[in-house]
């Protein structure tokens, strides 16, 4: 199952000194195992929870999540 | 496969408590609980060393709530069955049946105190994978209670038609732990699909 939202987090987080996925995980409260699935694309978080990523690399949503396929119906 | 392995293990060792109770040196509710109680420390001694490797705090939750559920359920099940359809309740027996297996629940729920997360971290992933588990029990419960009515409704003479109440009652307990076995192997399925995408990746 793949999410329709891609994302940069693997290269931000090495952009961050290669922050490790448990330590990004700790900063925004949720599981290694969730930004694993963030990463693979087979998980689109929250808006809240993509806050949160964003914030830590200091960016906005939109400079870490994209649609990989925008909706036809919007 | 290791969900299936788990499950039938664990099922296998409850109604194996029944079976082979009269050459047990313990009741078998006692010698079942220290089981359970001894392989929760293998578990977490075994997830300690895998460390960053190790399933988060749900899912080790899950696996120790499914194995225990399977000995509870199992080891019930095997009950009924030796009593046969018209068990009545407050006979000695019956007691230290039920004694046994409210030992195995007690066990379960130490193993669980044993083995689970000591920095416990769930989030709205688990959340969204608990939703879909808690959907598949429910429909799960609802074809169990369907074959049951059934069952009880059109099935003349034989075992069900000399259910007594209280052996009613006890096949609505097992429908229910039968619900929530369906919950978390549904769970750890998609726990393990997850795992092995990331392991392949």
């Amino acid at each position: 199952m793949t999410s329709p939202v891609g994302n940069h987090v693997r290269r931000l987080r090495f952009e961050h000194g290669e922050m490790s996925q448990d330590a990004l995980a700790r900063r925004v409260g949720i599981t290694r195992q969730t930004i694993v699935a963030i990463e693979g694309g087979r998980y689109a978080p929250s808006l809240e929870l993509a806050m949160r990523i964003a914030q830590v690399f200091g960016r906005g949503v939109d400079d870490v999540f994209f649609w990989l396929e925008p909706p036809r119906d919007v | 496969m290791r969900i299936v392995l788990v499950l039938l293990l664990s099922l296998a060792f409850g109604a194996g408590l029944i079976v082979s109770a009269e050459g047990l040196p313990v009741r078998p509710g006692l010698f079942g609980a220290g089981l359970m109680v001894l392989a929760a420390l293998a578990t977490r001694r075994r997830w300690l060393l895998l460390a960053d490797a190790a399933p988060g705090s749900p899912e080790r939750a899950l696996w120790i709530g499914f194995a225990g559920t399977a000995v509870v359920a199992a080891h019930l099940f095997a009950v009924m069955l030796r009593i046969g359809p018209n068990l009545v309740m407050h006979t000695p027996e019956i007691h230290a049946l039920g004694i046994d297996n409210w030992t195995l629940v007690a066990g379960a729920v130490l193993a669980h105190w044993i083995a689970r997360d000591p920095e416990p971290r769930q989030d709205e992933r688990d959340a969204a994978i608990a939703v879909a588990g808690l959907r598949a029990a429910h429909y799960g419960l609802l074809a169990i209670l369907a074959l049951q009515i059934l069952a009880l409704g059109y099935v003349r003479g034989g075992w069900v038609g000399a259910l007594s109440h209280p052996s009613i009652a006890h096949a609505l307990i097992l429908a229910v732990m039968a619900s929530v076995l369906i919950d978390h192997g549904w769970r750890l399925h998609r726990y393990a699909r997850d795992a092995a995408v990331e392991a392949s990746e």
